[in-house]
């Protein structure tokens, strides 16, 4: 079986600012993630969420509503949502925040503002992230 | 209350407004690729007239309250945001997208300072960024206010972005 590559990539961007939204797509994209989704919020996220099957969402911590910690702390309870990367695009730079999120189950963390070097570093680990879990996947199966 | 550090809100402002300062020049730089410098105070008087402006506040319980108040040249977001934001700029009213990019920048600022502060034993609480001025009529017992001005380096605008600091610490 061939190895997940970044072009395999299903994005889902959730943040409350429209401009994070476009940077983070603007620069995947030029990483070569194709198929991209963007949500302005929790809601919106979970109903895209329902009727597509994402590799990977960036998942802002704090917006109105419902927060993406409280999100990814839900999804990381469904087992379908197992093999979905999560990874927190947040202000929050304090030491305290990240370890709660990687607790919480995210993949990786993110400081804003983010810049393509920061993403292409994070999107490689997200990869390989994937590619270690299909591998237990087809070890248990 | 009792400051952490020896803090004095004198100081605080000083090393808040340094942070303010990198904060702003930074995250100008990495968002959009445009370089702002930090020129010190505004000079002469400032309109409201063709500005965007944003806040977003820190605080300590009822005990320590720190806001910002961003003013945004709007030619400046609107020259930004035709160029990074193409797209959007034909599809969604300017001053939407401006207004977005106000509190995107107040939401990294104010974390930035929430981080910092927080690392010298104070415990704040940052509120979601919203449009607008801060409501700055406050009963404080001590108050410290600071102005920080930016110059845009490209056109060579003075003043194209103002931050306005404001410390306020209540004695219990």
């Amino acid at each position: 079986m061939t190895a997940f590559s970044v072009s395999d990539l299903k994005a889902l961007v959730v943040d409350d600012h429209m401009i994070v939204r476009c940077d983070i797509e603007r620069h995947i994209k030029s990483l070569g993630i194709t198929h991209i989704d963007q949500a302005a919020n929790v809601a919106e996220a979970t109903s895209k969420m329902g009727g597509m099957e994402y590799n990977v969402v960036f998942l802002d911590w704090n917006m109105p509503g419902r927060s993406g910690y409280n999100m990814l702390e839900q999804c990381r309870g469904e087992a379908k949502y197992d093999n979905t990367a999560f990874v927190i695009v947040s202000a929050e730079s304090e030491d305290r925040y990240i370890i709660e999120a990687l607790k919480a189950g995210a993949t990786s963390y993110i400081v804003k503002p983010v810049s393509e070097n920061i993403l292409r570093e994070h999107v490689t680990r997200v990869v390989a992230w994937i590619n270690e879990r299909m591998q237990e996947t087809r070890q248990t199966a | 209350m009792t400051t952490p550090a020896a803090d004095t809100l004198e100081s605080m402002n000083t090393y808040v407004s340094d942070i303010v300062g990198k904060a702003v020049t930074g995250t100008f730089d990495t968002m959009f690729g445009r370089e702002v410098a930090h020129t010190g105070k505004p000079t002469g008087q400032a309109s409201r007239d063709g500005q965007i402006s944003s806040h977003v506040s820190l605080t300590q319980g009822a005990a320590l309250n720190v806001d910002f108040s961003f003013h945004f040249d709007a030619g400046l977001l609107h020259r930004i945001a035709e160029e990074t934001y193409p797209e959007q700029a034909r599809k969604i009213p300017m001053q939407m997208i401006c207004e977005d990019m106000a509190c995107a920048i107040a939401n990294v600022v104010g974390s930035r300072v929430k981080a910092f502060l927080n690392g010298r034993g104070y415990d704040l609480s940052m509120d979601i960024p919203a449009v607008g001025e801060i409501d700055a009529a406050r009963d404080a017992a001590k108050q410290e206010h600071s102005s920080l001005s930016f110059r845009c380096v490209p056109e060579g605008q003075d003043n194209a972005v103002r931050v306005n600091i404001h410390l306020q610490e209540k004695r219990a």
